[in-house]
């Protein structure tokens, strides 16, 4: 499991909202940039991890989350089904589950169609503006390392003192300055424009699942007002 | 009143997850309830399997609810730019669990 920002369930991990033991898809497409610059871009990397697009992981997640939902409504039936008999009788058990696992496999199919749908336009996460600022530490400078147990402690840096032996450890290296703002970021030249930000209203979205998500919660809402009416009697 | 957007998509899909698996537990609590019902041996106390289904059927009640005025107003929330409300569900879902775990061990123990 990794660490995640923006959790799902299952105990995950996961960019922006892992689901399911899954997560982790960070850095999964998009442009990598490598080299002694890259650590030292305007831009930072996006918390997340995803610098690009997922290339539909999170639709697929979500996808799986759903059927995830609809494989939990067929067990209720089941379960309903083979229990009912006592309290509850077996015939209504029966279409309580199967009322809901109806409800829950078709709210699963309208929407992993809406998702599919969607993934196969493109889906790519919103770009940062140039302007936005690297994340610092409090106080402004870069932790410094912590030192290995048992190890010599670092010894600050002298400007003026000896070259360091070859045995000694190596010198932790000095933390890079921030570029100006007029200092090129990018590892390209320093007239090179900057790249243009993003449209206004632009960033990709996804029509939220009203009517799937509301099939879903009034079916399961209905089933749990049933039973008790059952068992209350 | 402040102006509303369309919010990342992932974040979207997201709250899409979190409130499938509310529905999951909810489900489960539902599923739970009726097993202890059909299920579990009678107490000396006679009502008292009948209550803990109750319970679990009430919990799950709540949980159905919660969880889509939960994903509505999470969903809302980000087409704004507020700060996302707190989870009530959580301290509900934990107190009831615990509290139908605790009198599920006391009526096995003494009933």
């Amino acid at each position: 499991m990794t660490a995640g920002s923006v959790g799902g369930d299952g105990g995950d991990a996961g960019a922006v909202g892992g689901d399911g033991g899954d997560g982790g898809d960070g850095q999964e497409g998009g442009e990598r940039r490598v080299g002694p610059a890259a650590h030292m871009t305007a831009q930072a990397p996006r918390s997340d991890g995803e610098e690009g697009g997922d290339r539909g992981l999170q639709a697929e997640r979500t996808e799986l989350a759903w059927i995830r939902t609809a494989l939990a409504c067929g067990g209720l039936t089941l379960v309903t089904g083979r229990l009912g008999g006592g309290a509850v009788p077996g015939p209504v058990a029966y279409a309580l589950g199967a009322t809901v696992a109806t409800s829950g496999l078709a709210a699963a199919l309208v929407r992993i169609d809406a998702l599919r749908r969607a993934a196969a336009g493109g889906l790519r996460p919103p770009a940062l503006p140039p302007s936005a600022p690297a994340p610092r530490p409090p106080g402004g400078a870069p932790p410094p390392s912590p030192p290995s147990p048992g190890g010599p402690p670092p010894s600050p840096p002298a400007p003026d003192g000896p070259p360091p032996s070859p045995d000694a450890p190596p010198h932790p290296a000095p933390p890079d300055p921030l570029p100006s703002p007029g200092e090129a970021v990018h590892g390209g030249p320093p007239d090179e424009p900057p790249p243009s930000p993003p449209s206004p209203g632009g960033a990709p979205h996804v029509a939220p699942p009203r009517l799937a998500v509301a099939l879903l919660a009034a079916s399961v809402a209905a089933a749990d007002l049933v039973a008790l009416a059952l068992l209350a009697r | 009143m402040s102006e509303e957007h369309e919010p990342d998509y992932r974040f979207t899909l997201a709250n899409e997850r979190t409130f499938l698996a509310w529905m999951r537990t909810s489900i489960a609590l539902l599923a739970g309830g009726i097993a202890l019902r059909e299920l579990v041996e009678p107490f000396s106390l006679r009502w008292a399997r009948t209550a803990l289904a109750v319970a679990a059927l009430a919990l799950s009640l709540v949980l159905a609810v919660t969880s889509y005025t939960r994903w509505a107003t999470v969903q809302q929330a980000m087409r704004r730019g507020a700060p996302l409300p707190r989870p009530l569900a959580v301290p509900v879902l934990a107190t009831g669990i615990t509290a139908i775990g605790v009198a599920a061990a006391l009526l096995v123990l003494f009933a």
